[in-house]
C-alpha cells in the first residue's frame, strides 16, 4: 500500500504510520531487519513488520539504555536494527551508550527519533525534544538526518535499513501553519545531501485526482518543492534559508511572501545536518543575509553548525539563526510554541525583512 | 580393595550404549602413500574411504616417515587444495582431525606444524593402539612383557570383557620404551574366547592389536576411555623408572571388536610427557578440562576400578578409587591453572613494572584472575582452532569491568588471541593494539569497547540473542564488577536477560567488595546480589572466585537438558589479590608501585626480574 501511496497522501499520514508502514514493507524482503523499541512499539503501527519478522521485534522494557546495547550488539552481528524511541528520551537517557557503542565501536544502527521539536509538548517539557541534535552532533561519524516530509522519511528509511550505518533520523511532525511537499524525485534523491528547492506548480495528477479522490486532499494553502536541477549555479537572491526537518515549510512559505515584495530566496533543504556539507554553506555565502530554520534550540543546533563554518571564512554575510526559544515553555499545542518561538511564516517573514534592511 | 561393583555401568556386552556416550572411534591403518607432488587421492575406493580421511592419512604417513619432523611447516591450505585437487573444506577438516589428534599444531597467522614427539591420543579419535599413536608420531619403540599369563577370569574381569567367570583370560603387563626411557607401561585383561590362541603370541613383536585382529579375525573398533592423573606409586614407579612424586597419566580403556564383543580392559600408565589433545573434549564439553564433565558419573561404563585385579599378576598393593582418581584429575586441572592464574598475575604487575610513570588499575586486574584462567583455560571455546564456523561458534566474553583489563590481556595471550608483541606494545600510544581500557577488537577477543561501566550486560545480552536468533552454539559470558553493579543499567539488561530467559547468557561477578571510594558495603549497599539476580530470573550460584576447580565446576556447562535460565555466578574475591600490599586495600584500585612495592611484587609472584 504504501508505495502505491503518492507524496500528497503518504504526507497527510501521522509520521509514526509512515515509520511502520516502511518497516512492515521492508520486512517482507530483509531477513535481518530488526526493530529494538523500548514500550513504544504499539503505536508505530509495527503489526505488518512483527506478522513477517516476529524474531526482528525486540522488546526492551522502558530501558533506553539497554535498548541501545541490545542493538548495538545486534547491528554488529550483521542485523539491520532500526532502534525507535521519543527523541528527548534516546538524545539524553541513552547518550553514553551512543557515545561509546555507536560513536567508538562504530555500531551501525539507525536510531530513530520520535516527537522531535515540540512534536509532543502538550505533554509537558520533559517530552520536548529542543537539543538532540546539539548532543547527537558531538558523536564522531553519527549521521543526523533530518526528513522535511513523510515521502523523504520514507526514502531515508528505506535506504538505511538496507545500507545500515550510525545514523539518526530525527522526525519533527509538519507545521501546522505550513503545509508543504517535496516532490517524489525530490524526497528519494540520495544520497540525502542537502538539496536545493525551488517552489513547485502542485503535479498535474494531484491536480486531476484531487477533485475525485477525497482520501488525498490537497489543502489549498499546500505548497510544493522540487529538487532545482542538479549542477545548476544557484541564482543569486538576498536570502538564503539553511532549513532542517519540519522548518523547510517555513522556508518555502516566506520565500513566497519575500517574491510578492521583490526579494528573492534560497531555499535549502539540509536533510543531513551533521555532517554538515560544507559546499552549502559556502553556496549560501553567496546571498545577503544566512537564514537557519530548525525546530531546535539554535544554541548547539544547526543554528551553531552553520556558525561553525560561517565564521571561519574572512568575509561572509549576516547569520540569523532561527529556532525554538531558549527557555523552558510551559506545555501547550505545538502550534502556540511555535509561534511563541517566532516559529511561523509570518514572524520569519518580519524578521528576515528587518534583517535584510539592517544588513543594506 | 573389595569393591562394590554396580551392576548396571558394568554391563559392557553390548558396546551400542558405550558408542552413543563416547564418540566412537574406529580403527585404521595409515595410508601408505608417500609422494606429495604426484598423489592423487582416490576419488572412489572399494570402501569409500572420505576425501579428508585419505588425505589425513597420507600427512600422517609423511610424519611417521619421517620426512615431516616435528615443527615443520605444512604447506598452506591453498597449496594442499592444488597438490591434491581438493575443496578448501576437504582440506581444512583432515587439518583440523589431525590437530584434534595432536598431530598438527595451528598457529594463528603462522601456520600448520608438526606437532613435537609426545604420545598422542585424540580423546575421539583413530589411536586407540598405544602402538599406532607411537608409529604414527614417528617413535620406534621397545616393547617389554613383565607379565603374560592365562588365568581363570575373576567375576569383575568376566563382567567386563562379557565372558564365563573362571574361564580363562590373558592378563599382560608390557612396558614400552622410546629412545631408552620407559614412556608407559600397559596391563590388559584379555578374552581369549574372542581370541583363540591369542596367549602364543610374542608381544614384543607383534601389538596386542595386530595380535588380537588376528587371532579373532574382527577389527578393533571401539573405545571407551577414561583418563585421570595419578601420582607415581610403586609398583609403577619402578616399571617406569620414575620418582614416587611424578606425575603420572592413566587412562583405562574398554575395547571391542567390530562385532561387538569386548576383548581387552586394560589400565595404561604414562609418564606426564604424554599429551592428550583437548580439543575434541572441548567441543563436546563446550570446554571443560574435567573430562567427566559432559557425562554423568552414571554413564561411564567404569565402576571404581578393582585394584587388585591389575595388581594380582604381581601381588603388588596399590591404592586407589574412582573418588581418588576424581580429586587426581582435579589436582591437574588446579595446578594447571593455578599455574595460569599465576602467569596472568605476573603479566599483569610486569605493565606496572615496565611503565612507573603511571598508575595502574592491579586492584580489580588481580581479583580476576582466577576467573580469566578459568574461562580461557578451561571454559571457553575460544574458537581460534578451525575455520569460521567455529570461530561463529565460539564463546564469547564481554568484559564489562573495563579498568580490570591487565590479567585479560595475557589470558588472550594464552587463549592465542592475542601475541606477546602485542603486549609488548603497551597500553596506551600509536603503537598500541590494547588499551588500558578495552577497545573492541573481535579478532582479539575483545568484543566491547569498555570503561564507561555498565554497558557489557546489555552488549552481551544482544550478542545472546544474536547467537539463538541464528542458532549459533556457545554462550556469552559477561563479567562484572560488584562496585559495576551500582549503575543502573545493568540492571536494564540483567532484568531483560531474564524475562527472555536467555539461557546462553553467563554473568559473572567478580564480587571483591571494593570500589574506588571504599567498600561496596559503605559506598552503595543494596542489599543481597544474589537475591536480586534471582528474582530477575537467574540461575544464582556463588563461589569462591580464587578457587579455580570451584569456578571451572561453576561455569561448565550442565549436562542433560538444556539449561531454562540465564546463570548469574558471583564470585567472591579480593581486590589486588596476590600482592599482600594491594590485597584489600582501596587505594590499589590505581596507583604507582613504589620501590619498596616493587620487590614485594617481585618476590611475591615469584618474578626473576623486572625485564620483560
Amino acid at each position: 500500500m504504501s508505495l502505491a501511496l503518492d507524496a500528497c497522501a503518504l504526507d497527510a499520514l501521522d509520521n509514526k504510520v509512515v515509520f511502520g508502514q516502511v518497516m512492515g514493507e521492508l520486512a517482507d524482503k530483509d531477513e535481518l531487519l530488526t526493530v529494538v523499541v523500548s514500550d513504544y512499539g504499539r503505536r508505530l503501527s509495527l503489526d505488518r513488520f512483527r506478522e513477517l519478522r516476529p524474531e526482528g521485534y525486540v522488546q526492551c522494557g522502558i530501558a533506553e539504555q539497554n535498548q541501545l546495547e541490545v542493538a548495538a550488539a545486534l547491528a554488529l552481528e550483521g542485523y539491520h536494527v532500526v532502534v525507535p524511541t521519543y527523541a528527548c528520551f534516546l538524545s539524553t537517557r541513552a547518550l553514553d551508550q551512543i557515545r561509546v557503542l555507536v560513536g567508538s565501536m562504530g555500531a551501525p544502527v539507525v536510531l530513530v527519533g520520535l516527537s522531535g521539536g515540540y512534536g509532543s509538548s502538550v505533554l509537558g517539557t520533559s517530552h520536548m525534544a529542543l537539543s538532540d541534535i546539539a548532543w547527537l552532533r558531538q558523536v564522531p561519524g553519527l549521521e543526523i538526518l533530518t526528513p522535511a516530509t513523510n515521502t523523504e522519511l520514507a526514502a531515508m528509511l528505506r535506504e538505511r535499513a538496507a545500507n545500515p550505518r550510525p545514523t539518526y533520523i530525527r522526525i519533527t511532525h509538519p507545521l501546522p501553519q505550513a503545509p508543504f511537499h517535496l516532490s517524489e524525485a525530490a524526497a528519494q534523491a540520495q544520497p540525502f545531501t542537502p538539496q536545493r528547492l525551488t517552489l513547485a506548480d502542485k503535479p498535474m495528477s494531484l491536480q486531476a485526482s484531487a477533485t475525485t479522490n477525497a482520501a488525498t486532499p490537497a489543502a489549498p494553502t499546500d505548497l510544493w518543492c522540487e529538487a532545482a536541477p542538479a549542477q545548476s549555479e544557484p541564482p543569486a537572491a538576498d536570502v538564503s534559508f539553511l532549513a532542517a526537518g519540519s522548518c523547510v515549510g517555513i522556508a518555502a512559505h516566506v520565500t513566497q511572501l519575500l517574491a510578492q515584495e521583490g526579494l528573492t530566496a534560497n531555499i535549502y533543504n539540509l536533510r543531513t545536518v551533521a555532517p554538515l556539507d560544507a559546499r552549502v554553506v559556502e553556496e549560501a555565502c553567496a546571498s545577503k543575509l544566512v537564514v537557519t530554520l530548525e525546530e531546535h534550540f539554535s544554541h548547539g543546533g544547526v543554528g551553531a553548525a552553520v556558525a561553525e563554518l560561517l565564521c571561519e571564512r574572512t568575509q561572509h554575510p549576516r547569520l540569523l539563526r532561527l529556532g525554538a526559544a531558549f527557555e523552558e515553555l510551559p506545555a501547550d499545542d505545538p502550534a502556540k510554541l511555535l509561534e511563541q518561538s517566532g516559529l511561523t511564516p509570518s514572524a520569519v517573514y518580519a524578521g528576515v525583512c528587518n534583517a535584510l534592511i539592517g544588513s543594506r | 580393595m573389595a569393591t562394590q561393583l554396580n551392576r548396571k555401568s558394568m554391563r559392557t556386552n553390548s558396546m551400542t550404549h558405550e558408542a552413543l556416550l563416547w564418540a566412537p572411534a574406529r580403527f585404521i591403518t595409515p595410508d601408505t602413500q608417500t609422494s606429495l607432488v604426484h598423489s592423487t587421492l582416490a576419488q572412489s575406493t572399494e570402501i569409500q574411504t572420505a576425501l579428508y580421511e585419505q588425505l589425513a592419512a597420507t600427512i600422517k604417513e609423511y610424519i611417521r616417515s619421517g620426512e615431516w619432523p616435528a615443527g615443520h611447516r605444512l604447506p598452506s591450505e591453498h597449496e594442499l587444495m592444488q597438490a591434491f585437487s581438493l575443496s578448501r573444506g576437504t582440506v581444512r577438516r583432515a587439518l583440523k582431525d589431525l590437530v584434534s589428534q595432536g598431530l598438527l599444531v595451528q598457529e594463528r597467522g603462522r601456520g600448520t606444524f608438526v606437532s613435537n614427539p609426545t604420545l598422542t591420543h585424540g580423546p575421539a579419535e583413530l589411536t586407540l593402539s598405544v602402538a599406532a599413536a607411537l608409529a604414527e608420531k614417528g617413535l620406534s619403540f621397545v616393547t617389554h612383557v613383565l607379565a603374560q599369563q592365562v588365568t581363570p577370569a575373576p567375576a569383575e574381569v568376566a563382567k567386563m570383557l562379557g565372558v564365563a567367570a573362571g574361564s580363562p583370560v590373558l592378563f599382560l603387563r608390557r612396558v614400552r620404551e622410546t629412545a631408552g626411557k620407559s614412556r608407559l607401561c600397559q596391563e590388559s585383561w584379555l578374552n581369549l574366547d574372542a581370541c583363540p590362541n591369542l596367549e602364543a603370541t610374542d608381544f614384543t613383536r607383534e601389538s596386542a592389536f595386530d595380535a588380537v585382529e588376528r587371532c579373532s579375525g574382527h577389527k578393533v573398533a571401539n573405545s571407551a576411555m577414561r583418563y585421570s592423573a595419578r601420582s607415581a606409586q610403586a609398583p609403577y614407579t619402578t616399571y617406569l623408572s620414575c620418582d614416587s612424586s611424578e606425575p603420572l597419566l592413566m587412562l583405562e580403556q574398554l575395547i571391542s571388536l567390530d562385532n561387538c564383543v569386548p576383548i581387552e580392559w586394560s589400565r595404561t600408565w604414562f609418564t606426564h610427557d604424554h599429551a592428550i589433545s583437548t580439543w575434541a573434549t572441548q567441543r563436546q564439553s563446550r570446554g571443560s578440562l574435567l573430562s567427566e564433565a559432559p557425562h554423568t558419573a552414571e554413564a561411564l561404563p567404569f565402576e571404581p576400578v578393582a585394584e587388585s585385579l591389575f595388581a594380582q599378576g604381581t601381588g603388588a598393593e596399590a591404592q586407589s578409587s574412582s573418588s581418588e582418581q576424581a580429586l587426581a584429575a582435579t589436582a591437574a586441572t588446579r595446578q594447571e591453572l593455578e599455574a595460569l592464574t599465576l602467569s596472568l598475575r605476573q603479566r599483569a604487575v610486569q605493565f606496572a613494572l615496565d611503565d612507573p610513570a603511571h598508575p595502574y588499575h592491579l586492584g580489580g586486574s588481580l581479583s580476576c584472575a582466577e576467573i580469566l584462567a578459568a574461562l580461557y583455560g578451561a571454559v571457553m571455546n575460544c574458537g581460534v582452532q578451525g575455520g569460521p564456523a567455529e570461530w561463529e561458534r565460539r564463546d564469547r566474553l564481554v568484559f564489562s569491568k573495563g579498568h580490570g583489563a591487565l590479567t585479560l590481556y595475557p589470558a588472550l595471550q594464552h587463549a592465542g588471541l592475542l601475541s606477546r608483541a602485542d603486549l609488548e606494545a603497551g597500553l596506551y600510544g600509536p603503537k598500541a593494539h590494547i588499551f588500558k581500557h578495552p577497545k573492541r577488537d573481535v579478532e582479539r577477543g575483545i568484543e566491547l569497547s569498555a570503561g564507561s561501566l555498565g554497558m557489557g550486560p546489555g552488549y552481551a545480552a544482544g550478542l545472546a540473542l544474536s547467537k539463538l536468533r541464528k542458532q549459533q552454539e556457545g554462550r556469552v559470558i559477561c563479567l562484572v564488577g560488584d562496585g559495576e553493579c551500582n549503575e543502573g543499567s545493568v540492571w536494564e539488561s540483567l532484568q531483560f536477560v531474564g524475562h527472555l530467559a536467555l539461557n546462553n547468557f553467563v554473568l559473572i561477578v567478580d564480587a571483591n567488595g571494593l570500589q574506588l571510594d571504599g567498600p561496596t558495603k559503605d559506598v552503595l549497599d543494596a542489599g543481597s546480589l544474589a537475591g536480586r539476580l534471582s528474582s530477575c530470573g537467574f540461575d544464582v550460584r556463588e563461589v569462591n572466585g580464587h578457587d579455580v576447580v570451584a569456578l571451572v565446576e561453576a561455569l561448565s556447562v550442565p549436562a542433560g537438558a538444556a539449561p531454562t535460565k540465564p546463570l548469574a555466578l558471583i564470585a567472591h574475591t579480593h581486590k589486588g589479590e596476590g600482592l599482600s600490599f594491594a590485597r584489600d586495600v582501596a587505594h590499589w584500585h590505581d596507583d604507582f608501585l613504589s620501590s619498596s612495592e616493587r620487590s614485594l611484587a617481585l618476590a611475591e609472584l615469584r618474578m626473576t626480574g623486572e625485564g620483560k
